[in-house]
Order: C-alpha cells, then sequence, then structure tokens
C-alpha cells in the first residue's frame, strides 16, 4: 500500500482556494455596476398593448374633436383658414407625436437589451473564470465517454493541450451521482490519486456528465524498477496555479 | 437492453488497464472476474494489462485512468471507467447502443 503522504498540504491549498472563490465571486458577480445594471433593468417602464391603441385612438380622435368643434361653435368666420386645415394640422401634430412615441419605445427595448446583453456577458465571464480557476479538474464527457470540454486543471492533470483533449475517448463514468477513488494518468509518467465526482447534467441538448478530480496524492513511474513511488510533494505543472 | 442476446453472440474480448499496487485496481479486477463468470462463464476473455509493467500502453490506446474497462468487441467499443461494483450499470455501459 501506498502511503498518503501529501495530503495535508492539499487541504490547505483547497480551503485556501474556497476563500479565494468565494472572494472572486463577491468581486466579479456582486460588484457594484452589476447591481446598477440590475436596477435599470427594473426601472425601465414596458409599454403595454392598450397603451399604444389609446395613443392611436388619441391621435385620431383629437383632430375629429377640434373639427366638430369648431363646426358645432361656427368659428368658421373667425378663422382665415378652413376648419379641415386646421384639423389636418392637427392630425399631423398628432401623428408626429405618435411616431416620436413610437421611436421613444424602439430606444428603449434597445437600451433594455444592451443591459440584458450586458448583465449575461458578465454573468457567463464570471461562470467562466470560476471554472478556469478552478484547482480541481473539470471534464465534461458525453453519453459514449467522448470528452466534449476540459477546463485548464484538467490540462495540467492528464499533461495534454486542452484541444487535443477534446474528442478523446475517456470513457463512461461509472457512479453517477456519487464520488470514487481513480488513479489519473498524467502524460510525464505521473500517477495521481484522486477523487472522482460525477454529476449527470444537459450539454449542448444531449446528456453529459460533469466529472471533476480532486488530487490526493501522486506518485511517479521508475523506469528500472517499474514501479509507481509516491512522491512527497505534487509538482507545480500538474496543480493549478491559485 | 437483452442480456441474453449478448451472451449468445460472439466471443468477447475485453480489456481491463490496472495499476497492480492500488486497491481500487484490484478491487476492480475481482468485481470484473465476478461479474463475467456469472454472466458469460468461459465465453469472454479479459485481458489485464498492468500500466507498471507496461507505462507505453497508456498513451498507445489513450488511457486517462485507471481502472479503465474495454470493451473491444464485438463493435461498438465501449470504455468505462471508476468503480465496477454494480453488475447492471456496467453490463448497460459496455453495450450501449449507437
Amino acid at each position: 500500500m501506498i502511503e498518503i503522504i501529501s495530503m495535508m498540504p492539499n487541504l490547505q491549498i483547497r480551503n485556501s482556494f474556497n476563500q479565494k472563490l468565494k472572494n472572486l465571486c463577491n468581486l466579479l458577480c456582486l460588484n457594484k455596476e452589476n447591481r446598477i445594471m440590475k436596477n435599470k433593468i427594473l426601472n425601465i417602464p414596458s409599454m403595454k398593448k392598450q397603451q399604444i391603441f389609446f395613443e392611436f385612438i388619441l391621435t385620431l380622435m383629437v383632430p375629429m374633436f377640434i373639427y366638430f368643434f369648431a363646426e358645432s361653435m361656427q368659428f368658421q368666420e373667425l378663422l382665415l383658414i378652413d376648419k379641415l386645415y386646421i384639423s389636418l394640422i392637427v392630425f399631423i401634430i398628432c401623428l408626429m407625436w405618435f411616431i416620436h412615441r413610437r421611436i421613444q419605445e424602439l430606444q428603449r427595448e434597445i437600451i433594455q437589451r444592451k443591459v440584458v446583453e450586458n448583465a449575461f456577458y458578465n454573468s457567463e465571464s464570471c461562470l467562466h473564470k470560476i471554472i478556469e480557476k478552478n484547482a480541481d479538474g473539470i471534464i465534461i464527457v458525453d453519453g459514449k465517454g467522448t470528452i466534449r470540454f476540459a477546463n485548464p486543471a484538467a490540462k495540467k492533470l492528464f499533461g495534454l493541450e486542452i484541444e487535443k483533449l477534446n474528442g478523446e475517448l475517456f470513457g463512461f463514468p461509472m457512479t453517477v451521482g456519487e464520488t470514487t477513488e481513480v488513479n489519473l494518468l498524467h502524460r510525464n509518467g505521473l500517477a495521481i490519486i484522486s477523487e472522482m465526482r460525477i454529476v449527470q447534467l444537459e450539454w449542448e441538448g444531449e446528456k453529459a456528465y460533469l466529472t471533476s478530480f480532486a488530487i490526493y496524492h501522486s506518485f511517479k513511474n521508475q523506469n528500472d524498477s517499474n514501479k509507481f513511488i509516491p512522491i512527497k510533494k505534487i509538482p507545480k505543472e500538474i496543480t493549478c496555479e491559485i | 437492453m437483452d442480456l441474453l442476446n449478448i451472451k449468445d453472440c460472439e466471443m468477447y474480448k475485453f480489456q481491463l488497464y490496472i495499476l497492480k499496487d492500488n486497491t481500487n485496481s484490484i478491487r476492480a479486477i475481482e468485481e470484473i472476474r465476478r461479474i463475467f463468470e456469472n454472466e458469460f462463464h468461459n465465453q469472454y476473455t479479459l485481458d489485464i494489462i498492468d500500466l507498471f509493467m507496461y507505462p507505453e500502453k497508456a498513451q498507445e490506446n489513450s488511457i486517462f485512468a485507471t481502472p479503465t474497462l474495454i470493451k473491444v468487441s464485438p463493435a461498438p467499443i465501449r470504455r468505462i471507467i471508476g468503480d465496477m461494483s454494480d453488475r447492471n450499470k456496467v453490463l448497460n455501459a459496455l453495450s450501449l447502443d449507437d
């Protein structure tokens, strides 16, 4: 049996990472800018269909009212121009007001869309950073066991570029929703005892498995003796910089 | 999935990649042997490849972790990783259709 020598320092690294993860969330997800954006979205009033219909009716009714009012009160003699022309001018003014309202509404919608887009982009980049900075190796495998996504920590664990990892046949993870101990094989000859945790999720519309690896400790193969020797400290090249 | 149909067809060929000194690998060998003996009797071959002895095999066959069980034949090739104690899960994972 191989002794687990370097478990304690590794736990310290993980605790410190969790603290930094919290700070990262506070900085990125709950910052002032995002709060202002959220308020902006809530403060923008949405134009209801009834309101648009009311404004349209008002645009038609006002010139008609002016026309009939002028006719009933017999202002014809006092006015220099015909009541029809007055109504027409009022109608044009009302129409311009209606168009202006619609333009305003469109502008409001554009701003709203931009704010939502920015909020979405910020939240996505926040999640992306959490995945990128996570000390645990994370891969997503599809139903056939092919790697569809790998984070930088996984790249370091396996000693392969992310581009090379994507599309490789990893294998179907057996214990979905549970944790199991496996030995990860680094390309430089290191074997890493790791806890493999598997969670089922949907990835690009298909059933997939999020597989994360937490390192226990590692040991190295010595070519002379054909034996893997435990090493006291996990080398920097396979651990994620925190 | 019909397990009876699987058993009736041609000889099954499996490869199990392990690291010999590890408890999880030893356990995987025992569990896989137990499952296969019960399911296929003598109608299978199981190659146990110790990556202590043949580290180059890991790169040749793109083995990322141990224990890894590969169903080499009949097609399609299936590969499973991790705890292999559950008979139903192992057999289901190995005979998934395309």
